[in-house]
């Protein structure tokens, strides 16, 4: 057989290019397709982010929505337009309703009902925002005996607090319902033990 | 060496070139340059025009340290418990120096002071903090494989899919807002609800904020209220030191903050 004397040479040269092509390839295939060489990184990934669901719904789900229009809650649709009412035009303004009443995805889910938003009538959630603490802002009202409704009517912490005020507009305070809690008070002074933060 | 493997062998490297040529060929025709030659269009659609510019401000004035957003967080992104996005702090300043806690990262709120503290207290009030979505952000310089970039309108994201959970990223943030999460063993953090804003909702935070302590909105849009925080040039950043470009606008922002 009559062997070229370079064929060494061919050989390394023809390895060469396999292995230049073998890593052109490789890197190819492991760089994904949508890759931003610009910005460095791969395009695709903001669609998929923008794909996690929602949980939070804000106040414009709960306003804008026709769930409760069906005839068999109209008294919930009523309730909920007195709601919405009050807090946009009240002392509450800025809140929104997940804050009390829990986030709108354990609510609705597919459209449906899913259960019932959470509704908590003891102190839990108001001292969340107005027990009295040093590090909150000086105006933000935080409850104290000093104030003149509070004093008049002797009110404790451990009374509840929507006993005389609407949780919706806090500033609507029922002195019917103050009057009527105040005879009644010394019971709920027992039975009430509001969590104090 | 017999005539056989010798044929059996240039046979093979015959085919292995043929192949290499075949995928090199391939390689080519699927290059960056080589495609964008053949289709303009699609060049375009990846060179990023940046319509809007979001920033966040925090009024720390205005904040009760009631814990709604760390709440609201948690539940939108589902935040692994003990893990936080965003959290608030608190601080108390006294003659023997600055106390800082942030129990479950305030997510339930704070515990009255005790007496000691409160009575020496000489300044109290509460931080929160979150993502600053630096412009020069460290997190994205240190990142090795590209998971984390800073998309056209600011937000600084993770690629979770390519993210090899290596934590740089979570070693260079000066902010120390990201963290590897628990569950999934990725580089996690805030992402100014990106999914949310891409459907024209502001971020969980911002929306169950009760006394606006927090707003978002996009710098380009001369009505909106970050534009006139930064317009009106009173804002801070956290760390400007380190020349992060932070996009997060702190107001009222006491000097000890760190």
């Amino acid at each position: 057989m009559n062997v070229s004397p370079r064929s060494h040479i061919y050989r390394l040269a023809a390895l060469l290019v396999i292995a230049v092509v073998g890593f052109v390839a490789f890197r190819g295939f492991a760089i994904p397709s949508s890759w931003d060489f610009e910005h460095f990184f791969r395009a695709d990934s903001l669609e998929e982010l923008k794909l996690q669901p929602l949980q939070i719904g804000g106040n414009e789900s709960c306003a804008g929505s026709d769930c409760h229009d069906q005839k068999r809650i109209a008294e919930k649709v009523a309730e909920h337009k007195e709601h919405f009412q009050a807090l946009a035009n009240g002392n509450h303004k800025g809140l929104a309703c997940e804050n009390c009443h829990g986030p709108l995805s354990a609510h609705v889910r597919d459209g449906k009902h899913h259960e019932a938003a959470n509704i908590n009538r003891d102190n839990t959630l108001c001292l969340g925002c107005h027990a009295q603490l040093i590090s909150r802002p000086e105006k933000f009202p935080q409850f104290d005996n000093e104030s003149t409704g509070h004093w008049y009517f002797d009110v404790e912490i451990t009374r509840l607090c929507r006993d005389c005020h609407d949780p919706h507009e806090p500033r609507q305070i029922s002195a019917k319902r103050a009057r009527v809690t105040q005879t009644s008070k010394p019971a709920q002074k027992d039975d009430q033990t509001g969590s104090v933060r | 060496m017999s005539t056989l493997t010798s044929k059996a062998r240039r046979a093979f490297l015959q085919k292995l070139l043929a192949g290499s040529a075949a995928a090199g060929l391939y390689m080519v025709y699927r290059h960056p340059v080589v495609a964008a030659l053949s289709d303009t269009k699609d060049a375009n659609a990846t060179g990023q025009a940046a319509e809007r510019d979001f920033a966040f401000v925090v009024d720390v004035s205005r904040c009760i340290g009631c814990g709604q957003c760390v709440k609201a967080c948690s539940v939108e992104n589902d935040v692994p418990d003990g893990q936080y996005r965003t959290w608030i702090e608190r601080y108390v300043v006294t003659p023997d120096g600055v106390r800082v806690d942030s129990p479950e990262g305030g997510m339930n709120g704070f515990e009255k002071l005790d007496d000691e503290t409160a009575a020496q207290a000489l300044n109290s009030f509460f931080v929160p903090k979150l993502c600053n979505h630096c412009a020069e952000a460290p997190c994205i310089q240190v990142c090795p494989v590209g998971a984390t970039y800073r998309s056209a309108e600011g937000f600084v994201l993770v690629d979770s899919e390519h993210c090899i959970g290596c934590s740089y990223c979570v070693q260079a943030c000066p902010y120390g807002v990201r963290f590897i999460n628990s569950e999934q063993r990725i580089a996690d953090k805030c992402t100014w609800c990106y999914h949310r804003v891409s459907k024209g909702k502001l971020p969980a935070c911002v929306t169950v904020c009760p006394t606006q302590a927090r707003m978002f909105g996009d710098l380009n849009d001369p009505n909106s209220e970050v534009a006139k925080v930064r317009q009106a040039d009173q804002w801070d950043v956290l760390k400007p030191e380190h020349h992060t470009e932070s996009m997060c606008f702190y107001l009222s922002l006491p000097r000890v903050v760190v």
